[in-house]
């Protein structure tokens, strides 16, 4: 790694050679507002929040695209910036229907009010993402109160079409990541921008609702909208209804990715919340059990290795296995002759679905009906799931937990923690072979070979990690080139 | 359907690319049907919404049934100033729509166009096609009152 000496605010830094101006500010400590840029995708600079001073240039440049030079000048934060950053605010939030920047609360606050809980306590604002909202942090951040320019109040329908991933085009601040990760990471290929100039819209493919368009409801685009433009369906009247109500039992699945995200909406010190405290919460908010996600994620393993063997005694070729509903959908939308030979295996959250409808309602004398499963989820991932195949109740993204706790006045972090509830299993059900471990999804291209031994026989064989991936995979597998026996579909 | 789709953007792709065969069939249907993007998908391997994508950028391309008499203003800089903003409220007065909409009736539609080069004769209209230059308000509304459309 190459590295050039450039002045950042007057002082020389010493940074890699290939870095744009964000990183190296960033790798330097020094903060750049961003709200367009995210990790692992080439930067549209789309946004302009993050301009900085070159010297030399003529106009302002975005410090997420520009490359570092030798012997560069840039100042990160002078008047003439911030009057630009608050402007480009400004102007992006003319065009957002959105009220919560004439709140007098934004910008005139102490200090301590500027905890989003604060923020949550208003009754005017019903934005989903009031509270954990780039762009308003942003605005608040640079003080945009006032606007100097009348709102000019669009009004789109809103896409409910789908049921699960909910389109409000009306707080959309065009940044296009979730372009971007629907075409170059996910490869589906259904949302892109049309039109131009003010008029430029994000849409899903040929501006058909989302339910008739190639979404595979993978949920990847709700985790990096900055706004409160794409969002999973809220269910917090109902969660609560059925939590506040004796003659209905609920139980709730928390996953482990789900304490990461509160750890950071809950402004924590510690990288993820304790699983104790978020079971704490839950019992006070009325949840009667509460399960973390660790032996549920064995059994689904074993589900999968189960499946798997089965699949290798009939398959000759590649064996494909998921348990993502979206990765089945993408499968038979792009792969159609592969279809068949999907195998599926059931889902963490299907497991506890499967669990709680037989074996514990039935240990406990409970008729299913009167029973509500509510999982914890870290993004939109599973809610389609959810929503079409009915395998839990509610899909309760880690945002809206957030939002159900400030909501309901129920701090997690002051709770005194409980142990989470236990599913019995039989020791000769586990463990599983680690080829089945839980897999994040990633924005990475490279897949991710792997060789394990199944009853005796070594496999040689691929975890996509997210659909693009899958794509690659199977293409191979469609010419009939593929090195793999086995590929695991986690997208 | 999809053969002559087909057998449209073939010819097309002897003499251009992709908005060349996007014109033609516009030409034949009046208007980029669904069917025709898919199909002008398939032929330049490209993803369905990356062709409506692209579409989109073209004032001139459009994706529904089109009105008898389509009017286009030039929205360049030169019209603008040369008063092309009277001439809109004119016509706008004249057939009781605003700029980007279509009438009920289906008989005018009235929207922007890109410049059409004729900067030394600014303000220029398209009615259907034909080019009227120099225009003034009084002179468009005279236009449309006689019949636009044979003018």
């Amino acid at each position: 790694m190459e590295m050039i000496n450039i002045n950042i605010n007057g002082k020389v830094f010493s940074v890699d050679a290939e870095s744009t101006i964000l990183e190296a500010a960033t790798a330097n400590g020094i903060h750049i507002p961003t709200l367009c840029t995210i990790k692992g995708i080439d930067s549209r600079a789309s946004c302009r929040i993050c301009v900085v001073e070159v010297k030399g240039e003529r106009v302002f440049q975005p410090a997420c695209a520009t490359k570092v030079r030798k012997g560069m000048e840039v100042d990160t934060d002078t008047l003439a910036i911030r009057k630009s950053r608050k402007t480009t605010l400004e102007l992006l939030l003319s065009r957002h229907a959105v009220d919560c920047h004439h709140c007098l609360r934004i910008g005139n606050s102490r200090c301590d009010d500027l905890d989003p809980a604060f923020c949550e306590m208003c009754f005017f604002c019903e934005c989903v993402k009031d509270g954990c909202c780039e762009l308003q942090a942003l605005a608040r951040e640079y003080k945009v109160d006032v606007l100097p320019y009348p709102h000019e109040n669009i009004d789109q329908k809103v896409d409910k079409s789908t049921g699960s991933i909910i389109r409000n085009s009306n707080k959309c601040v065009k940044c296009r990541r979730c372009v971007d990760v629907c075409n170059d990471i996910q490869t589906v290929h259904n949302l892109s921008i049309i039109n131009r100039g003010s008029n430029t819209k994000i849409v899903p493919e040929m501006d058909k609702n989302m339910k008739d368009s190639p979404c595979v409801q993978c949920g990847r685009c709700v985790d990096v909208c900055p706004t409160g433009a794409l969002f999973v369906e809220e269910h917090t009247d109902e969660v609560l209804f059925y939590t506040h109500n004796y003659g209905i039992e609920t139980a709730a699945l928390v996953s482990s990715n789900t304490l990461k995200k509160l750890a950071e909406l809950f402004r924590m010190e510690t990288p993820v919340m304790e699983a104790e405290l978020v079971v704490a919460g839950l019992r006070k908010i009325g949840v009667d059990y509460v399960y973390t996600d660790e032996v549920v994620n064995q059994l689904s393993a074993k589900d999968g290795e189960k499946a798997l063997l089965k699949a290798l005694e009939t398959e000759k070729e590649t064996v494909i296995i998921t348990d993502s509903y979206a990765a089945e959908k993408f499968v038979k939308q792009n792969f159609a002759k592969l279809a068949p030979k999907l195998v599926t295996y059931d889902s963490p959250q299907r497991i506890f679905s499967k669990y709680m409808k037989q074996n514990f309602a039935g240990d406990q004398n409970h008729n299913t009906s009167d029973f509500r499963l509510i999982a914890v989820t870290e993004g939109g991932e599973n809610a389609a799931d959810a929503y079409e195949n009915k395998s839990v109740d509610f899909v309760i993204p880690a945002r809206e937990l957030y939002s159900i706790f400030i909501r309901t006045g129920v701090n997690p972090k002051k709770r005194q923690p409980l142990k989470p509830d236990s599913i019995v299993v039989s020791p000769k059900e586990l463990p599983a072979t680690v080829f089945f471990a839980p897999v994040e999804w990633s924005m990475e291209k490279d897949i991710k070979q792997t060789e394990f031994v199944l009853s005796g026989n070594r496999i040689k064989a691929a975890i996509a990690t997210n659909l693009g991936q899958v794509g690659v995979l199977l293409e191979e597998v469609q010419n009939g080139n593929s090195p793999y026996r086995v590929i695991r579909i986690n997208a | 359907m999809n053969t002559e789709y087909r057998e449209v953007i073939t010819r097309a792709m002897e003499y251009g690319g992709i908005l060349d065969a996007m014109l033609a069939l516009q030409e034949k249907d009046g208007y980029l049907t669904g069917e025709a993007v898919e199909a002008l998908g398939k032929a330049f391997n490209m993803f369905p919404s990356q062709v409506y994508d692209t579409a989109t950028f073209y004032s001139m391309l459009k994706f529904e049934p089109q009105s008898i008499t389509e009017i286009l203003i030039c929205r360049g800089a030169p019209c603008h100033v040369a008063g092309s903003v009277e001439v809109i409220v004119a016509i706008e007065k004249e057939i009781g729509i605003k700029i980007g909409e279509k009438t009920e009736d289906g008989r005018y539609s009235f929207d922007y166009t890109e410049c059409l080069g004729q900067c030394q004769a600014a303000p220029a209209v398209l009615v259907n096609g034909k080019l009227h230059t120099n225009v003034t308000p009084e002179g468009i509304t005279v236009l449309l009152r006689k019949g636009g459309p044979e003018e």
